[in-house]
């Protein structure tokens, strides 16, 4: 079955959900102006649609709706010990978007929640009062803010980038991290550098990014917006995460894609590299074969206090191969693995 | 298979040609049938829609069903001025009045109908608060069960207006003509968007197939496989099938042949995963 988009299946967004307490937030009407052809409908919560048990992810992919929502409760969480923390002891992660336009085979949503619609909490406000808290509370912090969505692929609808910048300038004890496999840089030269915002390209080898990551920028892509960005001074780092077992010549087209990401941009003005293999909590892989249909899911992994990963010598194989690779072109000791 | 439920006989009368369907039931609700599609007549109310939707669609868990999909159709009263008589309308949000429940189809096919929501009463007045664009006393009903058989995206309401529900009038009594006539007119809009909703879960059919359960049933009986072995067949089925685009055939010859032992059934399972993740 090919995931492609027919002539008969709805625009992304043709439909928003928006909660009524929604309605109170600039941020709404920024985004529905912006989306003037969708259809409304107003929800009391945005659980009514993004949690329902009876949805099918898998198609939802070809055309998902826009949750607007207000959040409440929790606005941040401690860093899963499935992520790196750059052995930063107060690690968190923060989520006002929700899934991603990219359909990544590999991506943990996908087993996380019940809908593939796009989820947006417009309150960002309430996001930044907490995180003034947790500053005074905690003195240093450490904050990814692009774990649950590729968040820059949503900018041009929802302009937060602007706001966690200027939350970044004026809060210098927190480090902002924003993860992306986006090849748009251009809306980052809008703005100065600055030191505690980093921006983590995600980047795997062609021949991934073409089987397993649809509707994703091409590698080559990726290395030129890297590249222009660490002319302009941003701190980058890169993700090489995750691994992923790609046939019995998996390590020579690893060899190959390193090879391209030295002779594309300037490897030593990167921050810091980070090293994961494909892993996923059991439950998660659970959904992924109930609803998608990549042979990543029917991998026959270990599962180990109920995370389900490479068996243990192929595991060790690929890590120590792709570092042995890395350790010959950049400092070791920035080199993260997990 | 498309279901249709639909209240009252009038509602279905020229659906039934359309379709050329047959009668196959009249108890407990009348039914008509063809290959491609089975109607309901329920009755009109909550309760009549429920157990009539309960009975069109019991035997969907059974088998697969991701190429099935429910329709509730019939006509509705119009709450605002947004819509007009005779308008057919996709309700994109049906609610429960009296139990405030709300149930939203996934609309995920391209469409050219209108859409709105629709709120379900229990009784005919006019008392209860107009609180979304249009009325019935099916819809949410329908919903509420066909969600225990189907995903959202399989489930759908659409309503033909038939008359504007006013505060200071009482309901108005439509002639069977005048129903008929309204299904009438929005036969090739109702049935175009029936074709697309049925053409979208046809093209995107799960990895693993009729077919292929049977094999994985057929291997496993034969080698007299345990219960986790079974689940890894399972796995490992998939990940070929997924891999390669095509299904293991190979397996067939696996149909007929008795391990001697226990251990001879290991080993054969141990090759056949083998060839299977290869």
């Amino acid at each position: 079955m090919k995931n492609s988009k027919q002539n008969y299946t709805n625009e992304t967004f043709s439909h928003i959900y928006i909660e009524k307490d929604a309605l109170n937030y600039s941020l709404t009407n920024e985004v529905i102006s912006k989306l003037n052809k969708s259809k409304i409908i107003y929800i009391d919560n945005y659980n009514e649609i993004f949690s329902r048990k009876n949805q099918n992810p898998f198609l939802q992919k070809l055309s998902p709706s826009l949750i607007l929502a207000v959040k409440k409760g929790d606005f941040i969480y401690k860093g899963s010990n499935l992520c790196h923390n750059f052995e930063q002891q107060d690690f968190y992660y923060t989520n006002f978007i929700v899934n991603c336009l990219y359909d990544c085979d590999y991506c943990y949503l996908k087993g996380m929640n019940f809908s593939s619609h796009i989820l947006f909490f417009v309150n960002l406000s309430d996001y930044f009062n907490e995180l003034r808290r947790l500053i005074v509370e905690k003195g240093k912090l450490y904050l990814s803010i692009s774990y649950d969505s590729d968040i820059l692929l949503f900018d041009g609808i929802y302009p937060f980038l602007k706001e966690w910048i200027k939350f970044a300038k004026e809060n210098p004890l927190i480090t902002i991290e924003i993860r992306t496999k986006t090849s748009n840089y251009k809306k980052f030269l809008n703005y100065s550098p600055i030191d505690n915002l980093i921006i983590t390209w995600s980047i795997s080898p062609q021949e991934v990014i073409s089987k397993y990551e649809k509707n994703t920028p091409s590698l080559e892509r990726r290395l030129i917006a890297i590249s222009q960005l660490l002319k302009k001074g941003w701190k980058i780092n890169l993700a090489l995460d995750p691994i992923l077992y790609i046939g019995e010549n998996w390590s020579d087209k690893y060899k190959e894609f390193i090879n391209s990401i030295t002779e594309n941009i300037n490897i030593k003005e990167i921050n810091a590299i980070t090293l994961g293999v494909f892993r996923i909590p059991a439950d998660y892989l659970k959904r992924f074969k109930k609803f998608f249909e990549s042979s990543i899911s029917f991998f026959p992994y270990q599962t180990i206090n109920g995370v389900s990963t490479y068996p243990e010598e192929l595991k060790n194989e690929m890590i120590k191969f792709v570092y042995s690779e890395l350790k010959n072109i950049f400092d070791k000791t920035n080199i993260y693995i997990l | 298979m498309l279901y249709i439920i639909s209240a009252m006989g009038i509602e279905t009368q020229s659906i039934i040609k359309y379709l050329d369907l047959k009668k196959t039931k009249d108890r407990p609700f009348e039914t008509y049938q063809n290959k491609e599609a089975t109607l309901v007549i329920s009755g009109v109310g909550i309760i009549n829609a429920a157990g009539a939707t309960s009975y069109l669609l019991k035997d969907t868990l059974k088998g697969l069903n991701h190429c099935d999909y429910a329709i509730n159709l019939g006509i509705c009263g119009s709450l605002n001025n947004k819509f007009n008589v005779g308008d057919l309308v996709l309700a994109n949000k049906v609610v429960d009045y009296e139990r405030k429940r709300k149930y939203y189809s996934d609309i995920l096919v391209k469409h050219n109908l209108k859409e709105g929501s629709i709120q379900s009463i229990n009784s005919l007045n006019v008392d209860y608060e107009f609180e979304e664009d249009l009325v019935d006393m099916e819809a949410s009903a329908f919903f509420q069960i066909a969600s225990k058989f189907l995903n959202v995206h399989q489930i759908y309401v659409l309503k033909i207006v038939s008359d504007k529900v006013s505060k200071n009038k009482p309901v108005e009594r439509l002639t069977k003509n005048y129903i008929d006539e309204l299904i009438q007119g929005k036969l090739e809009e109702i049935f175009t968007f029936t074709k697309s909703v049925g053409s979208l879960l046809k093209k995107f059919q799960p990895l693993v197939q009729q077919q292929d359960e049977e094999i994985i049933q057929k291997v496993s009986k034969s080698l007299k496989l345990t219960f986790s072995q079974i689940n890894q067949l399972e796995n490992a089925y998939a990940y070929f099938k997924s891999n390669k685009k095509v299904s293991p055939l190979f397996l067939k010859e696996y149909f007929n042949y008795i391990p001697k032992s226990k251990k001879e059934r290991d080993a054969i399972f141990e090759k056949l995963k083998a060839e299977l993740y290869k």
